[in-house]
């Protein structure tokens, strides 16, 4: 299964590397912005930036993944699900690779941030936090869950369904509220929250935070569903 | 108990080929009323018996339930009832390794579409046990195929050809090709059919092929199968259907005659022309009619496979 994964990221190498320069265009794109719009106050300035950015990201993240789910994609798992490997394996090589990915994109993330505390550095650093913890949480759930359903018999799938469509609304609501204060005790520390843009930026983080759980769960369902 | 490693030694290639003989298997693979059913579809129930060394050729029209047969054994969709067996042993879909021992060319081959052939073939003889590099290279070179090529600049019938070398290169105990020589130039087609002789020449290894193209058949098969809507509705040895097939012209002054194994008849004036596929017992009935029976004439696997798949009415 590792020759699997290490085909699989390497297959996906440019989505990674796409993923990676994305914070930085969106910083740039930010301070950009900033320089032209100089009438808002900077706090504003910043906060505004910071959710959409967030939010922007967080699609980033998601979109070349999802530009994969094509029938090209489809196919493409047909060829793994004739290889010698048990369908449990299969699951894994789609997910362990982005989790892999995402866990290396925090640890990247946190070593900026640490390395680099001052002015405007901070605000791609906090992007890179945000969303790969979301990433990781959303990343983590889907694949648990997963493993949950290979144990269980064909009848439940059903009920788990139901439980899949509601237990990450609770549960987003908690990690959304983690990344709030996070976000919160980053945005202070820096003066630049506002009440009205950190509700903005949880409902952002929450909106987004299930495109990823969604399309992610989506995947996995499909893998396991086409080859039981 | 089958031990894998891979080779890419063109010497140790000739030992990885040394798996445990089929000592005390009767068939390769056994389908005990499989179905499957989808919306506007059905298929079976299904049985079917492959022996080792058989190539069995599966025919019939666009929806018929070719693919479906070919996914269900590969382990891409799972029966809704009935059992497979593979190798004696029913088929247990939550492991892999039993896949080692199936190769498989589907409808639409799918690679890694921007590596190139060569980086395409690394990537499965890491994953499969019995591999041989040397022998897929050789493949490639018979089959004239440019494996410096991108997977996603290939060809239709190179396509076909990469995944053929694929399946060939570990050397698996079934082969299961679905349409392969279709897209294929009349000389690769050859080639591809040769190789399917040869691979299964060794007698321990079997090879299942749906196909339109029925000389292909009339070629390699040892049995055809003939599947319409979802249900076998004949299988038997190509030369059986061509021997025993005639297409009888005779004089008969009624227009309605009964006549056994009928699957054409044509009627102008007092002249009628049939095709059965119990030429004897026909023969037989016509002479205790009085009919006067003209020329008699064999008919091509083709022709069978026409009035099989139309369901032997007039």
């Amino acid at each position: 299964m590792i020759e699997l994964i290490k085909a699989e990221m390497a297959y996906r190498k440019w989505s990674y590397v796409m993923m990676m320069l994305m914070p930085f265009v969106v910083w740039a794109l930010a301070m950009f912005f900033i320089q032209i719009d100089e009438s808002l106050e900077a706090d504003a300035q910043y906060a505004a930036l910071f959710s959409l950015a967030s939010s922007l990201l967080v699609i980033c993240m998601r979109v070349p993944h999802m530009i994969h789910q094509t029938s090209v994609e489809e196919n493409r798992i047909q060829l793994l699900a004739i290889l010698p490997i048990s369908p449990r394996s299969l699951a894994m090589s789609q997910t362990l690779p982005y989790l892999i990915f995402v866990s290396l994109f925090s640890v990247l993330g946190l070593g900026v941030m640490m390395v680099m505390q001052v002015g405007n550095v901070v605000f791609p650093a906090m992007l890179l936090v945000n969303c790969t913890l979301a990433a990781i949480v959303f990343g983590l759930l889907s694949f648990f869950i997963m493993e949950l359903l290979t144990l269980l018999p064909k009848w439940s799938k059903m009920v788990l369904w139901i439980v899949c469509i509601l237990f990450p609304f609770m549960l987003l609501r908690m990690v959304s509220e983690t990344l709030f204060g996070i976000s919160s005790y980053l945005g202070q520390s820096l003066g630049m929250m506002t009440t009205s843009i950190k509700l903005v930026f949880v409902g952002l983080v929450f909106f987004f935070g299930h495109i990823v759980l969604f399309t992610r769960m989506r995947d996995d369902f499909s893998v396991r569903r086409r080859y039981p | 108990m089958i031990a894998y490693t891979v080779y890419v030694d063109h010497e140790q290639c000739e030992q990885s080929t040394e798996r445990d003989s089929l000592r005390g298997v009767s068939l390769l693979l056994q389908i005990e009323a499989a179905t499957k059913s989808f919306p506007g579809f059905a298929l079976g129930p299904l049985s079917l018996e492959l022996e080792p060394g058989m190539v069995l050729g599966f025919a019939g029209p666009n929806g018929a339930g070719k693919t479906t047969t070919l996914k269900m054994i590969m382990g891409l969709l799972q029966p809704d009832s009935g059992e497979l067996h593979f190798l004696d042993s029913s088929i247990d879909r939550r492991l892999g390794a039993w896949k080692n021992e199936i190769g498989y060319v589907a409808e639409d081959q799918v690679f890694y579409e921007g590596w190139n052939g060569s980086q395409n073939l690394e990537f499965q003889a890491r994953l499969h046990g019995g591999w041989c590099m040397d022998r897929a290279e050789g493949l490639a070179k018979r089959l004239d195929l440019d494996l410096a090529k991108q997977a996603r600049n290939l060809s239709r019938g190179n396509r076909v050809k990469l995944a053929l070398v694929s399946a060939l290169s570990y050397q698996p105990r079934l082969l299961l090709l679905d349409e392969p020589t279709s897209g294929l130039d009349p000389i690769t087609r050859t080639e591809v059919l040769d190789l399917l002789l040869e691979y299964t020449s060794c007698g321990e290894r079997s090879v299942l092929f749906s196909t339109h193209i029925i000389p292909d058949l009339a070629r390699i098969a040892d049995i055809v199968t003939f599947i319409n809507d979802g249900l076998i509705i004949r299988s038997g040895a190509p030369a059986d259907i061509t021997e025993t097939w005639r297409k009888i012209r005779f004089r008969f002054p009624f227009k309605e005659i009964d006549l056994p194994g009928v699957v054409m008849h044509k009627v102008d004036g007092d002249v009628h022309l049939v095709v059965t596929s119990e030429l004897q017992e026909s023969k037989k009935k016509l002479e205790g009619l009085g009919a006067m029976i003209g020329d008699s004439h064999p008919i091509s696997l083709e022709e069978a496979a026409v009035y099989i798949l139309k369901g032997g009415t007039s």
